[in-house]
């Protein structure tokens, strides 16, 4: 185990900057997931911590070394990577003990780790058998399993469910969290999913354009959005959002006729914002902004309604059911905690006074 | 409906009729050639020119027996297996790792020069024979196996170069990334994981490698003499034979024996698809 410290870390190809100065704490034992869309630098990172690429400047500490010029077989890190990159032509018994035996263990050893890590992953009976032989879900174990027999301080994982069927992705994450919680070994893990990356981690690093957007608890992200990036990256569906301008310091002018009151006190006054709610925190109610029912698509356990406020499409998600019909005029109101206020020039989030 | 599908299962017959016959008709004009020279080596010397010639005749081994005593020919067949397994070995070695160095190694100017090393072979052999044999002479180095070897491997080499970069391209680069964490250099990883998972590959190139060696004519004529002489100069020897005219028999048998093991060599490269040879090493 072993803490990780990135510290303005740069990186670029070709001139072409792509990773624009990162900074990122892991504290021992931490499992943080680095999440982003494709193009993010989420997994330049990940790879520049494994020493796979090189870094331009800033630095990276594994325990207490700098390891920016150290070869990745020094580093004592573990890979899994998204395609597996099992040895196609070694069992796996072999697969699994290849790093050991390239430490030059006694083979006593290897092979006793290679069973306790087997033992752990429900693998034992396939250990004489190579990976072409082997379904998605028994690889992607294969791959987690050459991790585990090392013992590393630090475990990598690039987006390594991502090959996976949707039923087997749910089962190998909780598989996934229950071995951090037994080994308790540093993690990062690279993914595009932020469920994912909510169910997982202890906390989630959202990366956008090689450079953070917010960095804390997967619950911190969902209810305190720091820009309107993370709002929209984090919760599913995705957040309501429309623009507006906050004439005094708490109500939004929509249009001419509408104005909503946010029931809080900003900072700002007469400035173009863009206002978040969540469709989940939204309900139909007596009052509140009054809307016109366009779609309803109940699920059985919850409802989905879209509909319309002045000129914007609103997602209304409702516990249960409803007796709601297409072209009812409905209101809908949120609690103030809910409701999310950014700066429209910069799109970062707006504090109350 | 009906009459519209068997339509087009008749259009689709005939166009497989047609292929298939192109290609027996294709494989017959180039075979023709091989298939006389096998028969006529059968042949004894006065059933090889009747008029018409003979389809059927008392076949005899009379020219087999003695072209394998005569000991320049098995001389020369000993340094042909020499000269193209050393050609072929040495040329699978440097050119497995040039290929490498070009599929993977981030390196300024690497794509230009490996055209460059491609572009090598695009200069007519006959230009480089006589230099190569000035330089040899210089050296003291004609008529010696190591010196054709080290001919055959300036146009091997780019060959195996760019046929195992292709390859070692299509094989995922995690593979080498995983044993480098996994404790090995880049070295290391080459050697322990590509090389093992590229036998296929590399064994189908090392054979096209020793048949083209075991083909050659050329640097073999100008770079040696008696010692290190190879069949293809003998079979030339026997065609261009000015005193007696060309011996049909011994060139015809002499000509088979050394296809033999060429059509086996080729035969073996068959068996090796080197598709899905890299099968359960990522997503299945």
């Amino acid at each position: 185990m072993s803490k990780v410290l990135i510290q303005n870390i740069r990186k670029s190809y070709d001139n072409v900057e792509v990773i624009h100065g990162i900074d990122v704490e892991i504290k021992e034992g931490e499992f943080v997931a680095l999440v982003g869309p494709s193009g993010c630098g989420k997994s330049t990172l990940l790879r520049m911590i494994a020493g796979l690429e090189s870094i331009n400047s800033g630095e990276i500490i594994i325990g207490n070394r700098v390891v920016n010029d150290i070869a990745p077989k020094d580093r004592d890190i573990a890979m899994v990577f998204q395609n597996y990159a099992l040895y196609p032509h070694m069992t796996i018994r072999k697969n699994m003990g290849f790093a050991l035996k390239q430490r030059k263990l006694p083979a006593k050893e290897i092979n006793q780790r290679v069973h306790e890590a087997a033992e752990i992953l429900g693998l034992t009976e396939y250990l004489d058998r190579k990976p072409r032989a082997l379904s998605g879900g028994q690889r992607q174990r294969v791959a987690m399993g050459r991790a585990i027999v090392r013992n590393p301080t630090v475990f990598l994982f690039d987006e390594p469910l991502s090959n996976l069927d949707a039923k087997l992705r749910v089962q190998m994450r909780s598989e996934l969290k229950e071995l951090h919680q037994r080994l308790s070994t540093t993690t990062i893990y690279v993914t595009h999913d932020q469920v994912e990356a909510m169910t997982l981690s202890d906390r989630v690093v959202v990366m956008n354009n090689g450079r953070i957007e917010q960095i804390g608890a997967p619950l911190e992200l969902y209810d305190h959005p720091q820009s309107l990036f993370v709002a929209a990256f984090i919760g599913s569906p995705q957040m309501n959002f429309f623009n507006g301008k906050l004439d005094d310091n708490k109500s939004l002018v929509l249009s001419k006729e509408l104005k909503l009151n946010l029931g809080k006190q900003f900072a700002q006054a007469d400035t173009d914002v863009i206002i978040g709610v969540r469709p989940e925190h939204l309900v139909l109610a007596e009052k509140g902004w009054p809307c016109e029912v366009v779609v309803v698509e109940p699920t059985g356990s919850e409802t989905q309604i879209t509909a319309r406020l002045a000129g914007n499409t609103l997602r209304v998600l409702l516990r249960g059911r409803t007796t709601v019909q297409p072209g009812d005029k409905v209101f809908v109101s949120a609690e103030p905690v809910s409701i999310h206020v950014f700066l429209a020039s910069t799109n970062k989030r707006l504090h109350l006074s | 409906m009906a009459g519209l599908v068997l339509k087009s299962h008749k259009r689709q017959n005939v166009a497989r009729y047609t292929r298939v016959w192109a290609g027996i008709l294709l494989s017959a004009v180039f075979l023709f050639p091989v298939f006389w020279m096998v028969l006529s080596s059968f042949k004894m010397q006065r059933d090889i020119f009747t008029t018409p010639p003979l389809l059927f005749f008392s076949p005899t081994l009379e020219s087999y027996i003695s072209n394998i005593q005569r000991t320049d020919i098995s001389r020369r067949m000993i340094n042909t297996v020499i000269v193209a397994t050393g050609a072929g070995l040495l040329s699978i070695t440097a050119g497995s790792l040039a290929g490498y160095a070009l599929s993977r190694i981030r390196i300024k100017g690497a794509a230009a020069m490996g055209v460059l090393i491609l572009m090598s072979r695009g200069v007519p052999p006959i230009a480089l024979a006589v230099p190569m044999f000035l330089v040899a002479r210089k050296l003291r180095l004609t008529d010696l196996h190591i010196t054709l070897i080290l001919a055959y491997c300036t146009f091997l080499i780019p060959y195996v170069m760019w046929l195992m970069r292709g390859f070692f391209i299509s094989l995922p680069m995690e593979l080498e990334e995983a044993a480098m964490l996994d404790g090995c250099t880049r070295f290391g990883a080459f050697f322990k994981v590509i090389v093992p998972i590229s036998i296929p590959g590399i064994l189908s190139t090392l054979i096209f490698s020793i048949i083209l060696a075991w083909e050659e004519l050329l640097f073999a004529l100008v770079l040696t003499n008696r010692k290190a002489s190879t069949i293809p100069v003998a079979i030339a020897g026997i065609a261009g034979d000015t005193v007696n005219g060309a011996n049909w028999g011994a060139l015809t048998t002499v000509g088979t024996m050394t296809v033999i093991p060429v059509v086996i060599f080729a035969l073996l490269v068959q068996k090796w698809l080197i598709k899905g040879l890299s099968d359960g090493a990522t997503k299945g």
